[in-house]
């Protein structure tokens, strides 16, 4: 952000999503380039294909506002850019997708969710994050908070614990009752766990 | 199977996203994401009280302690003295905090083997490191810790309350590694992990972060290894200085001294090894003078530190050993950072 200008608050650049003018884009670059940038960065480290990434990010804000309406504009450009950066990170390393950080949190959902034998290929990504998507909302929001920590930040359960102050042993357990109530809830929509 | 997940998870509905991601990054100070909503009165009279109770700790300090100090200037070097402390803003760093004010936080890897008690070396029996009691005067910021840089370290970002942005961080990738034998481009690895994982966090553009790094000789069992941010934002210089660094008697203070040209973002230094190495040989000279002397200068372990700023944290590690009387002996040795 530049000294001196003058920035737009969130609802106002909103507004300019809804009345689909493309000062919005740019209000929204003024106001949180560096920010986005730095969020992109976290998964893809070259300039250019951060600053691609941006782009889509715009695009995909453009696309999305409206009818959507964050009451959070700043992290919802957070998770839109993460998603761009983490596609471009996936086209560009190709047969190793994954970042390390990520490995251990899924494999214990992946552990309680799938059995190794069972043919999951065809299950789409989209269904399943739907559904995850509604378990998560009927969550108090503390045991969200904790899913959402480790299984999406990737976080060290170590860490959470010390963020919450509270024990690694009971946040592991938390989270082994939430990958439970998960398999559950999975299973009563009918979806093959 | 992973890719499945990971691409549910990163699929998961925006706005559960979005309220997560604003929850992660906003103000905390309890569990589970309760945000802060501000200096509350109580706290504001709490830092008035603090730091009332701090100038009078540094009243006396300034009048009756002779203890050796050691600080850095504001070009980054370490200066050691010895005798009266002249400078106002210096203060005794064990003043700082009591034990009643520190959480234990998890230690990884090699604690010392060793004190020196009365010239004997015992052996430790048990170390514990400390989280020191922030302490915050007249600063119109809200704190809160950010996540995860290693196992050693709970980093503490100070936010400007009223623009949102981030005007601080301390505590990055502070490692204590006594004995470890790490290198420079450990700690430097550390920097720059930490460093991008921060730079979502600052905002603004003309991002130049300075990073010190200190790598210690490790010739001394207790001593500590360090590293500091100076960054820009815009024209907006905020400094944050760590320094420390002896314990048990002996001062290796020294300093890989590394700056990290953040425009680029790819965290490369702009100092190659050559000139850390000159660097290095300079803050020798330049600090430490006949390095002998100074060991013998704080033969007593006594560790004092100062630097200007407004504000402090510091980390107490804690070293018990038994004589061969049965007797407890314990060592504290602090690290205090100070934002100037």
């Amino acid at each position: 952000m530049k000294s001196g200008s003058i920035l737009k608050s969130d609802q106002e650049i909103i507004a300019l999503f809804f009345a689909r003018d493309e000062q919005a884009i740019r209000e929204t670059d003024l106001k949180y380039r560096s920010y986005l940038l730095s969020v992109a960065k976290n998964f893809i480290h070259d300039s250019e294909d951060a600053a691609e990434c941006l782009n889509d990010t715009y695009f995909d804000v453009w696309q999305k506002i409206p009818p959507a309406r964050p009451s959070h504009l700043k992290s919802f450009l957070a998770v839109i850019a993460r998603r761009c950066a983490i596609d471009r990170f996936k086209e560009k390393t190709a047969g190793k997708r994954l970042p390390p950080s990520m490995a251990v949190p899924l494999s214990e959902l992946e552990e309680v969710l799938f059995h190794p034998t069972e043919q999951h290929e065809l299950l789409e990504a989209k269904e399943l994050a739907t559904l995850i998507s509604r378990f998560l909302k009927g969550l108090p929001e503390h045991s969200r908070y904790l899913f959402l920590s480790r299984y999406y930040d990737g976080k060290p359960t170590k860490t959470i614990a010390r963020e919450e102050k509270r024990s690694v042993s009971t946040v592991n357990k938390e989270l082994k009752k939430l990958r439970s109530d998960l398999k559950d809830y999975l299973t009563k929509e009918g979806y093959p766990v | 199977m992973k890719d499945l997940l990971w691409n549910a998870i990163e699929s998961l509905d925006d706005d559960l996203l979005a309220e997560h991601v604003e929850k992660r990054d906003s103000p905390k100070d309890a569990a589970f994401g309760q945000q802060k909503k501000g200096i509350r009165p109580l706290r504001a009279a709490l830092i008035a009280a603090t730091a009332a109770l701090l100038s009078a700790m540094l009243l006396f300090t300034l009048l009756f302690d002779r203890t050796p100090y050691a600080f850095m200037d504001h070009e980054g070097f370490y200066q050691i003295n010895t005798g009266n402390r002249t400078d106002p803003a210096f203060r005794h760093a064990e003043d700082l905090v009591t034990p009643d004010e520190l959480s234990p936080i998890p230690v990884t890897g090699t604690i010392p083997e060793s004190i020196t008690v009365n010239g004997e070396t015992l052996a430790v029996k048990d170390c514990l490191l400390h989280q020191g009691a922030t302490l915050l005067y007249g600063l119109d910021a809200e704190k809160y810790t950010i996540p995860f840089i290693n196992d050693h370290t709970s980093p503490t970002v100070t936010v400007d309350a009223l623009t949102g942005r981030v005007t601080g961080i301390e505590n990055v990738a502070i490692d204590h590694s006594p004995g470890l034998g790490k290198t420079a481009e450990d700690y430097i690895g550390y920097a720059r992990t930490a460093v991008l994982t921060y730079l979502p966090y600052l905002d603004g553009e003309g991002l130049r972060i300075k990073n010190y790094a200190s790598m210690l000789d490790h010739s001394s069992p207790n001593a500590y290894g360090f590293i500091l941010f100076d960054y820009y934002l815009g024209d907006i210089r905020t400094a944050l200085r760590v320094s420390v660094f002896f314990g048990g008697g002996t001062i290796f203070s020294i300093g890989v001294y590394d700056y990290f040209d953040l425009s680029s973002l790819d965290g490369t230094p702009v100092i190659d090894r050559e000139e850390h190495e000159t660097l290095l040989t300079s803050f020798a000279d330049y600090a430490c003078g006949d390095m002998t002397e100074i060991q013998k200068t704080v033969s007593d372990g006594v560790l004092v530190m100062g630097a200007k700023g407004r504000y402090a944290m510091s980390y107490t590690m804690t070293l018990t050993a038994e004589d061969p009387d049965g007797k407890e002996h314990t060592q504290i040795f602090t690290l205090e950072i100070e934002l100037d």
